[in-house]
């Protein structure tokens, strides 16, 4: 069991995958923009941070960015909807990890996993 | 009711829910849509409208409203250009952008199908890194994964596949080099060897090390996704040269398009159409600013309509053409132009010659093909064949415009000449191919410890150039020693005889060396003290004196 911080402005989006990791027994926390993500992170230990890219207030670069700027040291996993090389490579760029991309799939679970620390 | 069906009834619901969220969802965008219709120039709020349609790709798909979103992915591309240049959408293009989402109201009420796709595989940082995954068996194994760190590659080792199985999926290596100890018996190992490439089911080349060489083996190995098979006693450098094949160093460079056309909307078309196929692409409609454009951006490409404002193709082609630096570039230009005599006249100029219009698909073939021959040929102009590095004459070129940037921004530059130790020795006791592979690990090696700003070069036969630019013979020195080492660590084979071998080198600074043809001679006095003084060492040349 892990404790996840799932940033994600899509209402049905944040419901689902935190249906399916909570079922798995993680704890998820939700946030809806960036800007809320930075809070909570720097506030709360999470293990895993699965962050949307394209949010309204603050983005998901931004968020990754700022919360590397201020030497937070956790995982970032990039949840894109977008498949173009460029837009991951942005993403590693501001400081995510990895990137998982959307359509989430049947193998969520199974990436989600791998990543654990 | 179990857990299960309780978590499946749970996310038929939200199915259900997000379905029913989907037609006020667009209505919402159309309703952004139409408000930037009406704000015309003030509009900022595009970006939003971008990112509606994006985001409901990504969830649309994840529900399994296929159809739905890969059309709202397909709007997606068509805005993404424009979200980028801040260009804003004409009346038209708003009108074609609302009947677009029309037909994604009415898609919303196709059933979904939970028969979901697997999704993309993890992409992760720093993709640079040569990253190997090695499976193997008792105390062997420490000794190829220290052989392979020397080499530049970084590895993780595993124990078994379930664990190698899973550090896949975690992050895809760029091969796998699995140790086998198969049994004597030919059926049985080739049942091995299938199992495993089922097991990994990986993109990631495998590579099989196997103490039994028969055909069969061979054939199970490539057929279970191996790209390499090699017998034991294990040839390190075999290996290496192997990994080398098989891993590209360079990164996948996207190609670099230029599109000039005074039609806006047909450059951002073509335009379009080559970024979808992974290229590169800026615009001009003005081609009186062709020259600064070349310059900073570097295209590899120039897709030109015939006839520009002011000038014709041909003439701006010419412009290009003046200049050394261009000369290679390909130029191809496009036209509905049918006369004869005015397509020979151009190609004359171009190397190509588009009739208007043309199909997507063959724009994407043409231009990629041009590129790839036009990179083949400038390695081979600029490259030392054996090694890749740069050769002699390009090296010295390019410390040339290094040093005048190097004045320019006040930056210190440092230049390193590096010569293999003893290496006739090694030529003459082990064979020339002995001597390649040295000369090969250390071009290697240079390529891997150093920045992508730094210039290396083949100097002439086992001596080696190096510019450091931003970089003082201190920093150099550091550098320089932390290669030596690991060059030194290095352990050679050849007919089952072991060798290592060192280098010498010689850095000179351009804060006590300006002109190019002294900061040469420095570096190549202070090589020369090097190989005096015994060789295996690095040596600064500073103002009339050498030092360590």
């Amino acid at each position: 069991m892990i404790r996840i911080l799932l940033v994600e402005d899509d209402e049905f989006m944040q419901r689902m995958i935190s249906l399916r990791l909570r079922r798995l027994g993680h704890e998820v926390d939700s946030a809806v923009n960036g800007k809320e993500a930075l809070d909570m992170a720097m506030m709360g230990s999470y293990d895993l941070i699965l962050m949307d890219m394209q949010m309204p207030v603050m983005d998901g670069y931004q968020a990754s960015k700022s919360l590397r700027e201020r030497g937070y040291k956790g995982q970032i996993v990039a949840v894109t909807a977008s498949a173009m090389r460029e837009d991951s490579e942005k993403a590693i760029r501001s400081g995510c990890d990895s990137v998982i991309t959307k359509p989430v799939g049947v193998d969520f679970e199974d990436q989600v996993k791998a990543l654990m620390p | 009711m179990s857990e299960e069906e309780n978590f499946k009834q749970q996310l038929a619901k939200l199915r259900e829910e997000f379905r029913a969220s989907l037609t006020s969802r667009i209505d919402q965008i159309v309703a952004a849509v139409d408000h930037l219709a009406g704000a015309a120039d003030t509009g900022i709020e595009f970006e939003p409208v971008f990112r509606e349609i994006h985001t409901l790709a990504g969830s649309a798909g994840t529900f399994g409203f296929h159809r739905l979103s890969d059309q709202a992915r397909q709007l997606e591309l068509i805005l993404k250009p424009m979200l980028n240049t801040g260009e804003l959408p004409d009346v038209k293009f708003i009108d074609h952008l609302r009947s677009e989402l029309q037909k994604l109201a009415g898609l919303s009420q196709e059933k979904s199908e939970p028969r979901e796709r697997p999704s993309i595989p993890l992409v992760s940082a720093q993709s640079k890194e040569r990253l190997l995954y090695l499976v193997a068996g008792g105390g062997w194994q420490q000794g190829v994964s220290l052989q392979l760190k020397h080499n530049g590659f970084r590895v993780v080792s595993f124990a078994d596949m379930d664990s190698v199985r899973t550090g896949i999926l975690r992050r895809t290596p760029r091969a796998v080099i699995i140790d086998l100890e198969l049994p004597e018996e030919v059926d049985a190992a080739v049942e091995l060897i299938t199992s495993i490439g089922r097991q990994l089911d990986t993109i990631a080349p495998l590579v099989f090390l196997a103490n039994l060489g028969v055909w069969e083996c061979r054939l199970a190995a490539v057929r279970a996704g191996a790209v390499g098979f090699l017998v034991k006693p294990l040839d390190m450098q075999e290996l290496v040269d192997m990994l080398d094949r098989i891993i590209p160093r360079e990164q996948y460079e996207p190609n670099r398009v230029l599109v000039v056309d005074d039609a806006v909307d047909l450059a951002q078309y073509y335009a379009l159409v080559l970024r979808q196929a992974g290229m590169q692409c800026e615009t001009l409609s003005d081609p009186s600013e062709i020259l600064e454009k070349m310059e900073s951006f570097k295209p590899e490409l120039v897709l030109m309509d015939l006839y520009l404002p002011g000038l014709s193709g041909m003439e701006a082609a010419q412009v290009i053409r003046q200049h050394q630096a261009y000369f290679g570039t390909p130029i191809v230009f496009l036209s509905i132009e049918w006369d004869q005599d005015v397509q020979i006249r151009t190609l004359q100029q171009g190397d190509d010659f588009l009739k208007k219009p043309v199909l997507e698909e063959y724009l994407v073939s043409a231009v990629d093909s041009r590129i790839k021959r036009a990179r083949a040929l400038w390695r081979l102009m600029y490259h030392d064949s054996l090694t890749g590095l740069l050769n002699q004459i390009t090296l010295k070129l390019r410390l040339e415009a290094e040093l005048a940037r190097s004045r320019r921004q006040g930056e210190p530059l440092s230049f390193v000449m590096l010569d293999i130790d003893r290496f006739k020795l090694v030529n003459g006791s082990f064979g020339h191919s002995a001597g390649d592979r040295v000369l090969k690990s250390l071009a290697r090696l240079l390529q891997e410890r150093l920045r992508l700003t730094d210039l290396i070069g083949r100097y002439s036969g086992e001596e080696f150039g190096v510019i450091l630019p931003e970089t003082d013979s201190a920093a150099a020195l550091r550098i320089i020693q932390g290669i030596a080492s690991r060059f030194a660590a290095i352990r050679y084979q050849h007919d089952g005889r072991n060798f290592t071998c060192s280098f010498s080198a010689g850095i000179a600074c351009s804060q006590f060396f300006p002109q190019e043809g002294q900061l040469i001679n420095a570096a190549e006095k202070a090589l020369y003290q090097a190989k005096v003084r015994g060789r295996d060492r690095v040596l600064i040349a500073q103002d009339g004196a050498i030092v360590e």
